[in-house]
């Protein structure tokens, strides 16, 4: 390696403030968070797995404007599927939201150099908008448990339907909230 | 402004990764009628509506400039940004990289400020302020100035270069106690020993034609009958011709917190002198030898002169090549100046220069600027090499000694006082008349 990039990477750790480790550690520990979820559920770890989402994660947080979050998403969403064969446990919406928390501290480390401090407003910005990400994924899941017991026919496209009104209406109350700002 | 490039509101890969999670789950999750896909895609599709539908239709406009441009060192500077029209503009980040001799706060060098819509405001301001620790002139930037959308899903960058900051010398401490040299300008401080228009006492004479009214002694006058004059001696100011070598720079630099090179204590040291006299009323002038570009002040007095010789000295940027040692040998020499001459003296090119300008009948001192701790590296053949190089710099200085120029190492306030007590003591002490 060369000499002077390692000193860069160097330099670089040593200028990571403490609020951009703290960002990363939450962008490692979020997907082991979905990991854990599958774990609560089934009951047995999947070692190789965990090392694999291990290591797609420190790359994410290492790089966080990159595609590696993606693999790490699809890899922990496909275990997921895979292993669990229900919806109506609580640990799907905290997988979900583990993802939720992962993605948008990874977008949020994106934009910031490491050495870089996020300021209080935007950061108290970003966990409420990712709380509400997270109740509206909840009340996704409470609609499919509530869809899924009552084992209709049609379910996708009630759940669609499901959906576009969430859609709407999370449209409706960004578009009220700005207007009622101005 | 020197904004070099923009780039448009281009989308992010955090934006990319909502679609595409969010598309194909909920794609997945109709097709293949799992439910479960829906709720681990439903937060990805929330956050690339949301995304979608705030994506900012405008570029914001950047206003950005530098204030002061010209500072000394150790004070600092600020860059300022102002970005207009952020409407849809979630937080914005400025990072101003690392360089040497410039200090930036925040350390990191990165500021951000978050967009708070809940004002009418329509801007978003950021600012990194930059101390300059070394004399000379410095580039600032490039400075990537982005904007983020909500969830970071686009951003919008632009460059900021083409900053230069002039860092003046911080001259040192210095003053000098002793007289001064022989007078020689037509206006001054200094008392002439020639009678003239000034404030001094010199005596009574008999009115001639064209002295001044006012000078008219009317006590003596009336007591003796004919018109006398009070006669003054006249004030007047010294030329002081500051001499830099800058063929090389010896020693490791630290800033203005750290180790002075050489050629930092030369610099400050020529500052400090400079300063001295012009505050005095003196005129003084600079010549930089072995220096690219421009190394030459004419003499005058002032403040304002003070800011020109801080200007050349400030832009010494060392010729170590051939063409700089001749171009060395060269420069005119004053008619009649007190000349002092600053180098570390480790090329003989400044003691011969120095030789020249004494036997032009100027009084010459030699100030030597070479740090005490001057390390070379750790090989042996170097170290010896040095140690001879010293050596045969104590037979140069010896020799040169010899000759009558003085070689005085700088160390500050007082530095200059045996030399100038000496040649205050010469032009007092009685000379041989010609009859």
């Amino acid at each position: 390696m060369n000499s002077a990039k390692l000193q860069g990477w160097i330099d670089e750790l040593h200028g990571t403030s403490r609020q951009q480790w703290w960002l990363r550690l939450v962008t490692v520990l979020a997907p082991l968070g979905a990991l854990f979820a599958v774990t609560a559920e089934v009951g047995t770890w999947w070692p190789f797995g965990l090392v694999v989402v291990t290591v797609l994660a420190c790359a994410s947080a290492i790089q966080p404007d990159s595609h590696t979050a993606l693999v790490a998403i699809a890899v922990c969403a496909a275990h997921w599927l895979i292993t669990v064969d229900r919806v109506d446990t609580p640990w799907l919406p905290a997988a979900s939201v583990c993802l939720l928390a992962y993605h948008a501290v990874n977008a949020l480390a994106a934009t910031f150099p490491t050495g870089g401090k996020v300021p209080t407003a935007t950061l108290v910005r970003w966990l409420r908008r990712t709380m509400f990400g997270a109740s509206v994924t909840v009340g996704m899941w409470l609609l499919v448990v509530l869809l899924d017991r009552r084992d209709a026919p049609g379910n996708g496209l009630l759940t669609a339907l499901a959906l576009a009104i969430l859609a709407g209406s999370m449209f409706v109350i960004r578009a009220r909230s700005v207007h009622a700002s101005r | 402004m020197t904004v070099s490039s923009v780039d448009p509101w281009s989308p992010s890969p955090a934006h990319f990764r909502a679609i595409v999670v969010g598309v194909v789950g909920i794609g997945a999750a109709l097709l293949f009628r799992v439910p479960a896909i829906l709720v681990l895609a439903t937060p990805f599709a929330f956050v690339a509506v949301w995304s979608t539908a705030t994506r900012p239709d405008n570029a914001p406009t950047l206003t950005s400039q530098i204030s002061p441009r010209t500072i000394r060192e150790g004070e600092a500077t600020t860059w300022a940004a102002e970005l207009c029209d952020v409407n849809a503009v979630d937080h914005v980040v400025a990072f101003a990289p690392p360089r040497t001799w410039l200090e930036t706060r925040p350390h990191s060098g990165v500021v951000a400020t978050g967009v708070d819509h809940g004002d009418s405001t329509t801007t978003a301001a950021v600012a990194v302020a930059m101390r300059c620790t070394h004399w000379g002139r410095h580039e600032i930037g490039p400075i990537n100035v982005v904007a983020v959308s909500s969830w970071g899903a686009f951003r919008w960058r632009a460059l900021d270069v083409g900053y230069q900051v002039t860092t003046l010398p911080l001259p040192e401490v210095f003053d000098a106690a002793p007289p001064q040299h022989r007078a020689n300008g037509l206006v001054g401080l200094n008392r002439s020993s020639h009678p003239g228009d000034g404030s001094e006492f010199s005596g009574i004479r008999p009115f001639q034609t064209g002295d001044r009214l006012r000078r008219i002694n009317w006590r003596r006058s009336l007591r003796s009958g004919d018109l006398h004059v009070t006669s003054t001696y006249a004030d007047q100011d010294t030329h002081v011709a500051l001499f830099v070598d800058a063929l090389a720079d010896f020693g490791t630099s630290g800033g203005i917190d750290g180790a002075a090179s050489s050629l930092d204590t030369t610099v400050r040291a020529a500052g400090a002198i400079a300063e001295h006299f012009l505050l005095r009323g003196d005129r003084v002038s600079l010549q930089v030898f072995g220096s690219r570009g421009r190394s030459h002040v004419p003499p005058a007095s002032g403040r304002g002169h003070l800011r020109r010789i801080l200007d050349v000295l400030a832009v010494i940027d060392p010729d170590t090549s051939r063409a700089g040692e001749v171009r060395a040998g060269r420069g005119a020499i004053p008619g009649d100046a007190l000349a002092i001459m600053l180098s570390p003296l480790i090329s003989p090119i400044a003691l011969q220069r120095a030789v020249s300008i004494a036997s032009h009948g100027l009084t010459v001192a030699v100030v030597d600027t070479l740090p005490d701790d001057v390390h070379t590296d750790d090989d042996a053949s170097t170290e010896l090499a040095w140690r001879i190089r010293l050596l045969e710099r104590q037979r140069e200085v010896r020799s040169v000694q010899n000759v009558g120029v003085p070689v005085i190492a700088w160390r500050g306030p007082g530095s200059l006082d045996p030399f100038l007590r000496e040649i205050a003591r010469r032009a007092a002490a009685p000379r041989m008349a010609r009859r």
